[in-house]
């Protein structure tokens, strides 16, 4: 049944397909997916034609630059669109059901026990008005998961899982009487709470300082090795995400231009866009290093027809701006949107 | 010279819960103890023109200090000078000048944003309220501000909830530059960025700094952008500064054995000091009443005496404090060898 719903993949798609590890159907599979927003009365599109899969038990990551459109990506895929959007094409496909056909209703109960999203902002979805610890224990309560002191137990527990110092007494206060990383962690708890088979975080460690990230990263691991649950993360991290994610995947402009297993993304990077990102992130170890350094910012307002990257792309030919690119697999597994990366690939050996 | 910002003895406390049940609980428990102060003995200054960077992990007391100095809440003790003139009073009395001449960009942007009003709007205001600019000028100021955050023109039209993440953060971080203060405290402003803008928003603040002398609070976690950024910094434990000094004594051995913690954890550099990181999680941040708050995380821990005595300020150099039992001799001894002496020590292997 679930494989009946699936389009046929087509050639040279299998990275696509998940991690051959787990094997079998995916558990989620978004096809060509479109998101357009309205500005001043006409539909501009700030994601095109995105595909990509999670595999079960699969972290894939998501990454680019401020505004390429990645948490426009992790919501559309969940019906959780922001207002003044719409989805203009695509399909979503979870466990085998066609998410972006069901209903509000129907999307009820997947929501928060099948699909938990972590947002980029977590203070918004805390209700200002109601101590923390029970707006836990309404999750847990409202889909079935446990009730009345078990659910606070069960709250509190939880509260200590994601480092929250002195649990039950954080579970007593509002909202605004935490800081910052700790009403991030209130987030992240609610979200695991139901052990959904998937969770959707959006640069969920951002607030957070270095020790208290690397004590959630070691949980989200520790979580997924025992649950097999998958989980799609968005960050701007690239050391958050080499050490958390099988698979990562980077946008730019609204587009995926390069998809590999983490290690070969990192050791192989093959995108010009994926390579400056990289060589981009400040180390402690050396002075600000300039030397791959992406030049510019993303201008919106003029992206070519061809390859969006091309007016900052230190390789970029005349045909780079009228032709566009799409994904390729140029290895089993590694996929990239650039006509050039083969050749780049010689030019680049150090 | 006159620093621009002095910080001395500053103890501040969240009030604690005043409602009737909450009264009772403490009677019942005859609690009848001052609630823990977020932030305490904290002093510290910040010259004209310089970057102090604020470290510390996740409630160690970072915001609550800069919410202090910007006015949003009242110390319990000490004093806070800017200028020479004494600031320890709230923000709505507080001279205008001054309002100008400290600005605060916030964790979180959406808080400091009205999520009702155009971008033209929270820009234009903070600029009617401090200048007197009309017409074009007026105009052609607040697209010099978007600009300079690298936001197209036409964002001023936006509604912040059309704004990514990154987006609103920088229209935040523009709003404080309309000012032109002399102060900025930055609370996280480029953790929700990423690299390639946060490269930009760096290069901006440092142009900045250069053009105009304006100074810094810098708080961030990101260890390798303090690096690059800061002149000092101020490492803050529970509440505690534990450690002050150059960029390049912060970054270099002996360390507080926090801020050596803090080095370690940095995600991407591989191992990780998993013995202080994977500790029961119900010792993270509750601080033992006597000796040094550090003590249950210590690696380094002298048995008998950190957990009795409070730590001394140790006087490294004239410019370096460290709040530890052991002297800058012993903490070498133990940090050789330690990953964090690799971190900031020699240049990686493959880079010779
Ligand atoms: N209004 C409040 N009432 C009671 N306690 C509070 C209040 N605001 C903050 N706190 C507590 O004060 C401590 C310091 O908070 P602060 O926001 O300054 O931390 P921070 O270092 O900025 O952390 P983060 O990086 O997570 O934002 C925390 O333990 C927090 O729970
Ligand atoms: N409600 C909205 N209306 C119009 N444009 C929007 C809206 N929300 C986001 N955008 C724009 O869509 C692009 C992608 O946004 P987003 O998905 O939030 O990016 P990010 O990768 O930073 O998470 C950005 O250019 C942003 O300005
Ligand atoms: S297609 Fe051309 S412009 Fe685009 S990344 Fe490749 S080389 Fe650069
Ligand atoms: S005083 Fe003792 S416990 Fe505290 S940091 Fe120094 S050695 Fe460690
Ligand atoms: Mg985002
Ligand atoms: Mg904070």
């Amino acid at each position: 049944m679930a494989a009946g719903t699936m389009t046929p993949a087509p050639a040279g798609d299998a990275a696509t397909g998940g991690p051959a590890a787990n094997g079998g159907e995916p558990l989620v599979r978004v096809d060509d997916l479109t998101v357009d927003y309205r500005n001043d009365d006409q539909w501009v599109s700030v994601v095109k034609d995105v595909s990509f899969s999670i595999g079960r038990g699969e972290t894939l990551g998501l990454a680019g630059e401020s505004g390429c459109g990645k948490t426009t990506t992790a919501l559309a895929m969940f019906g959780y669109n922001k207002a003044g959007s719409r989805v203009a094409g695509g399909r979503v496909t979870f466990d085998g059901r066609d998410l972006l056909g069901l209903s509000d209703r129907q999307m009820q109960p997947i929501r928060g026990a099948r699909i938990s999203l972590v947002p980029q902002n977590p203070a918004s979805t805390l209700t200002p008005s109601m101590k923390v610890g029970r707006q836990v224990v309404e999750t847990l309560e409202g889909h079935g998961v446990s009730s009345g002191g078990d659910a606070m137990d069960r709250t509190v527990e939880l509260f200590g899982q994601v480092g929250l110092p002195e649990p039950a007494e954080i579970a007593r206060r509002y909202p605004h009487q935490l800081s910052g990383g700790q009403q991030q962690r209130v987030v992240i708890a609610i979200a695991i709470a139901c052990r959904p088979d998937l969770i959707v975080l959006d640069e969920p460690t951002t607030a957070l300082d270095v020790t208290t990230q690397a004590r959630l990263l070691d949980l989200l691991t520790h979580i997924k090795d025992e649950s097999g649950m998958s989980a799609l993360y968005v960050s701007h991290n690239l050391g958050v995400l080499e050490q958390i994610c099988d698979r990562v995947a980077v946008m730019y402009a609204g587009e995926l231009i390069e998809i590999a297993p983490t290690a070969e993304l990192f050791n192989r990077p093959r995108h010009p866009y994926t390579r400056g990102l990289i060589a981009a992130v400040p180390r402690v170890e050396a002075e600000h290093a300039g030397t791959e350094k992406l030049r510019g910012l993303l201008r919106r307002d003029d992206l070519p027809d061809g390859c969006g990257f091309a007016p900052r792309c230190p390789y970029s030919r005349p045909q780079c701006f009228t032709d566009p690119q799409r994904l390729d697999e140029i290895e089993p597994s590694h996929e990239v949107a650039c006509w050039r990366a083969p050749d780049l690939e010689a030019e680049a050996a150090p | 010279m006159t620093p621009l910002l002095e910080v001395t003895d500053v103890q501040i406390s969240y009030r604690p819960r005043r409602g009737l049940v909450s009264r009772l609980v403490r009677a019942l428990r005859s609690d009848t103890s001052e609630p823990v102060p977020a932030v305490r003995d904290a002093s510290f200054t910040i010259n004209p023109g310089e970057t102090v960077a604020l470290v510390g992990e996740s409630g160690s007391g970072k915001t609550t200090l800069a919410r202090s100095i910007a006015g949003l809440i009242q110390p319990q003790r000490g004093s806070m000078r800017f200028e020479g003139a004494d600031i320890t009073r709230p923000v709505h009395r507080r001279p205008a000048e001054l309002l100008r001449h400290i600005q605060y960009v916030f964790q979180n942007p959406a808080s400091s944003l009205n999520p009702r009003r155009k971008v033209r709007y929270s820009l234009g205001r903070t600029l009617d309220v401090f200048f007197n600019l009309s017409g074009a000028e007026r105009r052609d100021r607040m697209a010099e501000l978007l600009a300079s955050v690298h936001l197209d023109p036409g964002y001023i039209d936006r509604y912040p909830p059309q704004l990514s993440g990154g987006e609103a953060q920088r229209v935040a971080i523009a709003q404080a530059l309309a000012a032109e203060p002399k102060l900025i405290l930055c609370d996280e402003v480029l953790s929700a960025l990423d690299v390639s803008v946060q490269d930009n928003i760096l290069e901006l603040l440092r142009e900045l700094q250069a053009s105009t002398d304006v100074a810094y609070l810098f708080i961030a976690h990101d260890l390798a952008v303090v690096r690059w950024l800061a002149d000092r910094v101020v490492v803050l434990y529970h509440g505690r500064i534990v450690e002050q000094g150059t960029v390049e004594e912060i970054f270099t051995p002996p360390h507080h054995p926090y801020t050596a913690l803090l080095l370690d954890s940095i995600p991407g550099k591989g191992e990780h000091q998993t013995s202080a990181l994977a500790e029961d999680a119900s010792t993270v941040g509750t601080a033992p009443d006597a000796g040094c708050a550090f003590e249950p995380r210590c690696q380094h821990r002298i048995a008998g005496v950190c957990e009795v005595d409070d730590p001394p300020r140790l006087h490294d150099s004239p410019t370096h404090d460290v709040l530890c039992h052991l002297s800058a001799s012993d903490r070498a001894q133990v940090q050789i060898g330690s990953s964090a002496g690799a971190v900031t020590g020699a240049p990686p292997e493959e880079a010779r």
